[in-house]
């Protein structure tokens, strides 16, 4: 991890770290815990549970910006990773959870979760950053203005690679 | 090397900053140069924008999770008729139940279960049943519960009422109607209370008000059984609804029962008033109440409930209602003063808050952000925390409810069944102390200190009891069961209490005489075993034996007992020392009275009664020292008229009888004000019947003996059948005095063979036989006809 604080010793920089795991195993099961049932009203805000987390590890020692942007790139990883799964438990237990389906916002169509998963892993071997950029607007819930501080790039570049892989994504995922 | 379609990508990212086609385009054809295959890969995706492909439209996924809350047609054994409201909790339905056994209309709740861990479903059910126990008119009962799909129900009485300020409104409903309806709703929220179950959310939508008039509380504990739900994802402050949170609630801080009166107050303001506190308005200082808005007491009233401080309002729901009573009686309002204890009480609170409202934080909805502070709350012992904190708020409560609550209760009128239930609750918190296996040695002494207390409160005789001896002998018995392993002094010294107890319950409440006996030997052989006897087991000690030898005729020992325990009361002592006081000169005159000496015995009893007086100068309004002095005087009476001076005991008499009518009227459940109010009319009437008075004697002697009658049949115990008899023989008495032989030995007849039935059900005390039995069979042989 690149870019630590100011006069920051290796104490506290081991501590940081071994905060920093405990967090994200926090996070994991935070995520675990919050999508485990089925319950009609999942309305999670994982931005929220992100940056509690991101202000713990911020209050102990000042997080740099490539330390922030490392810690909410492996957040979004873990809570895709709990979206992702909780979706298929849901699928899985459809029979007995007929009110249960991943419909599109805004009167998209649905999707499929398997899909959607693997063209994300596609996306990531052809553009890294595009695959984080959705994993941080699908799964974290950061806004586009957000996600340009969080990268220290423009508004307008952040829309762009965001519109483009959603239109990658929409291909992938397109009904044959 | 890049991938083709890595520069697909790049280039589709450059040409989406271009809005016009014709850029797009000639952007496009520039950056793919003559690869055809790039190109057509470009064009394609550039072709799904605008379109209605996947993901085109979807910011984010988070909401996507919101999905639409469809509701079952069944739940349990109910059948889903509508939809009564939704809300971040969950959603409300109506529902009937008709599988056959019952037609009921219900309300449902179904409430959000995503976040439950199964520890926390089980808690969830564990509680429901708890508030299922929760019966109050004023209350809408749980009914039923259950998991639909994984999601906890509740189901609760369906209540066809609007809310009541609405239902005030339409009425135009008189004040005279409005503080009867909110009294109303106090006493519920106080029943709730005592069952350590706090609201956390009064206001006016949560309290309905049916077309008859009557209010219902809903959703008592639900904030509860959410927050149990809710326990992982740790504490957050619930959705108050702001014009009726107590101050300290927006500072996060749990709900309590001080919350829970500030609330009561925001109500009582809406309701009395006629509109709602909401809004920038100017309050009287250190309140929440709107300038102007109540008037004189009411206003007193309801700014000591909306105090900011919660130390300042009233300590308990209990309170505010002991004002809206003394309202109704036109009495000084406690609002207006500053009482003594309610400073110890808000001590009290702030300290154990968690255990007043059985919980930390009570969540009326869980917001969706409130997964926030989870992180905090999951470690590794948290369990084991959470076991400690329970445990440690069962002491609290138990301790609160015995040490501060019960005395307080027993000098507010009609509070004898709140005590009962009380004493019920802190029951369940010493049951569950006693029975813990975390419990240290300190802490099951606590307990036994506890259910000794408690056992008082059920059935000491001479106090406001409960008369409930089986109850309080239980506790005593387990009181003793807990103590008797231990060796350290103080766990021997309490034990040595609780046994002294246990012989004034046989002697006194139970008349088993015999077991009496053998439990004073058992307290005086641990007595004799401490090394240094504190002087308040002495005393008692000295009390009970002394009371024990005047049941057993022992007067000599009565008086020398007596006597040590009087040594050991300095001057200037306390009130509790001045209690103990007055009993042991009780016992002593008994001694010197039924020796024989009934003048040395009048001078005792009129120090004694001269005494309690002084003492009911210092605290009028106690009602115990009113029962006091009742006894005292009846005392005093009876030995006057052993010395044939009617008219002074029925001077003394008449103010005695006055006092107990009135302790029967102040609570009509506190058996000991019935007894004393009988003891005295038989006094006075065996005082007419000397005075040649024979048809106003026995007419009083006629109302008291079909009032004892009833309450003999209503629950025979052995006191209450030992009481009726008596009454017999003072119907003998007064007809033996006005020289109506016939009478007499048909009603002396009568008495003797209840007097055999009492003996054979060994029912029969020695001073029964050496006084009335033989008064009887005298009198029996002079009016008789041989």
């Amino acid at each position: 991890m690149a870019g630590q604080g100011d006069g920051m010793g290796p104490a506290s920089a081991a501590d940081r770290d071994a905060m920093l795991a405990s967090v994200y195993d926090e996070l994991r099961q935070a995520a675990a815990r919050l999508l485990r049932r089925e319950a009609p009203f999942l309305t999670i805000q994982p931005t929220e549970l992100v940056n509690e987390a991101a202000l713990r590890v911020i209050r102990m020692d000042r997080m740099t910006w490539a330390d922030r942007q490392h810690f909410f790139a492996t957040g979004a990883r873990i809570l895709r990773q709990a979206m992702i799964d909780a979706i298929r438990q849901r699928r899985a237990r459809k029979r007995q959870a007929p009110d249960v389906a991943i419909a599109g916002m805004d009167g998209d169509p649905g999707f499929d979760v398997e899909a959607l998963d693997a063209a994300l892993v596609r996306l990531e071997a052809v553009s890294p950053d595009m695959a984080q950029l959705v994993e941080l607007r699908f799964f974290v819930g950061l806004s586009v203005p957000e996600i340009a501080e969080l990268w220290q790039e423009s508004e307008s570049t952040v829309k762009r690679r965001w519109k483009a892989a959603r239109l990658w994504l929409a291909s992938e995922l397109q009904p044959i | 090397m890049m991938s083709a379609e890595m520069r697909a990508l790049a280039i589709v990212e450059e040409a989406l900053g271009h809005d016009d086609a014709g850029d797009r385009t000639r952007l496009v054809l520039a950056l793919c140069g003559d690869d055809a295959g790039l190109r057509a890969r470009v064009e394609h995706l550039l072709a799904l924008d605008g379109g209605d492909a996947p993901f085109l439209h979807t910011e984010s996924f988070v909401r996507a999770f919101g999905l639409d809350d469809v509701v079952a047609d069944r739940i349990g054994p109910y059948r889903v008729t509508g939809e009564i409201a939704r809300g971040g909790m969950g959603t409300v339905v109506k529902a009937e139940r008709d599988d056959g056994l019952f037609q009921q209309t219900v309300a449902i709740k179904l409430i959000r279960g995503d976040i439950a861990t199964d520890a926390a479903r089980e808690r969830f059910a564990e509680e429901r049943r708890m508030l299922a126990r929760l019966r109050h008119p004023s209350i809408v009962r749980i009914l039923d519960g259950g998991e639909h799909d994984d999601r906890p129900w509740l189901a609760m009485d369906f209540i066809d009422g609007l809310p009541v300020t609405e239902a005030l409104a339409r009425a135009q409903a008189p004040k005279s109607q409005r503080l009867a309806a909110f009294g109303a709703i106090c006493e519920a929220v106080a029943h709730a209370h005592r069952a350590l179950v706090i609201h956390a959310d009064i206001k006016p939508g949560n309290v309905l008000m049916s077309d008859d008039g009557a209010v219902h509380l809903l959703d008592f504990g639900i904030a509860r059984l959410v927050d149990d739900i809710g326990r992982e994802v740790g504490h957050t402050p619930s959705p108050l609804t702001r014009a009726y949170a107590a101050p300290e609630r927006g500072g996060g801080a749990p709900p309590t029962v001080a919350s829970d009166v500030f609330g009561l107050g925001m109500l009582m303001v809406e309701m009395l008033a006629g509109r709602a506190p909401i809004g920038d308005l100017a309050c009287v200082p250190g309140t929440r109440l709107p300038a102007g808005w109540l008037q004189g007491d009411l206003a007193a009233i309801a700014g000591r409930a909306l105090a900011v401080a919660p130390e300042a309002r009233y300590p308990d729901v209990a309170g505010l209602i002991e004002d809206l009573r003394r309202l109704g009686a036109h009495l000084p309002v406690r609002a207006r003063s500053n009482p003594p204890w309610r400073y110890v009480a808000g001590l009290f609170v702030r300290r154990h808050r968690r255990g007043l409202a059985l919980t930390g934080a009570l969540i009326a909805m869980l917001a969706a952000t409130s997964v926030v502070s989870t992180l905090f709350y999951w470690r590794a012992d948290a369990e084991r925390t959470e076991a400690e904190a329970r445990f440690a708020d069962a002491r609290g409560a138990a301790r609160y409810m015995i040490g501060t609550l019960m005395p307080r209760l027993e000098s507010m009128p009609g509070a004898l069944r709140l005590r009962a239930e009380t004493a019920a609750a802190a029951q369940v918190y010493l049951e569950r102390l006693s029975s813990s296996r975390e419990a240290s040695d300190e802490v099951r002494i606590e307990t036994a200190d506890g259910l000794l207390r408690l056992a008082q409160v059920q059935g000491r005789a001479g106090r406001p009891n409960l008369a409930q001896p089986e109850r309080a002998e239980a506790n005593l018995r387990k009181a003793e069961a807990l103590l008797t392993p231990m060796e350290g002094p103080a766990a021997r010294t309490l034990l040595a209490h609780v046994l002294y107890e246990r012989v004034g319950l046989a002697a006194w409440m139970k008349g088993d005489q015999a077991d009496a006996e053998r439990l004073a030997e058992r307290a005086d052989a641990v007595f004799r075993s401490l090394p240094a006897p504190g002087p308040a087991l002495t005393r008692s000690r000295a009390r009970v034996l002394a009371d024990l030898r005047g049941w057993q005729g022992r007067f000599a020992d009565e008086i020398a007992l007596a006597d040590a325990g009087l040594t050991l009361i300095g001057p200037g002592a306390s009130f509790e020392d001045g209690m103990d006081r007055f009993h042991l000169l009780g016992a002593k005159a008994e001694g010197v009275y039924y020796s024989g000496d009934t003048r040395q015995s009048l001078a005792i009893y009129r120090e004694r009664l001269a005494f309690v007086q002084a003492l009911r100068r210092q605290r009028p309004d106690d009602p115990f020292l009113r029962g006091a002095a009742t006894v005292a005087a009846w005392e005093m009476a009876m030995n006057l008229m052993e010395l044939k001076r009617t008219d002074e005991a029925l001077a003394v008499l008449g103010p005695a009888e006055t006092d107990a009518v009135a302790a029967v009227a102040f609570d009509p459940a506190d058996d000991e004000a019935q007894r004393r109010l009988r003891v005295v009319r038989n006094a006075r009437a065996q005082a007419l019947g000397l005075n040649g008075q024979t048809d106003a004697a026995l007419a009083l002697l006629a109302q008291v003996r079909a009032e004892d009658a009833r309450r003999q049949a209503a629950d025979p115990t052995p006191r209450r059948t030992r009481d009726l008899v008596f009454d017999h023989v003072l119907v003998g008495e007064a007809l033996d005095a006005a020289g109506r032989k016939r009478e007499a030995c048909a009603a002396d007849g009568e008495t003797l063979r209840l007097y055999d039935a009492l003996s054979r059900r060994g029912l029969v005390m020695a001073l029964d036989m050496a006084n009335n039995v033989k008064l009887v069979k005298e009198r029996l042989a002079r009016n008789c006809p041989r």
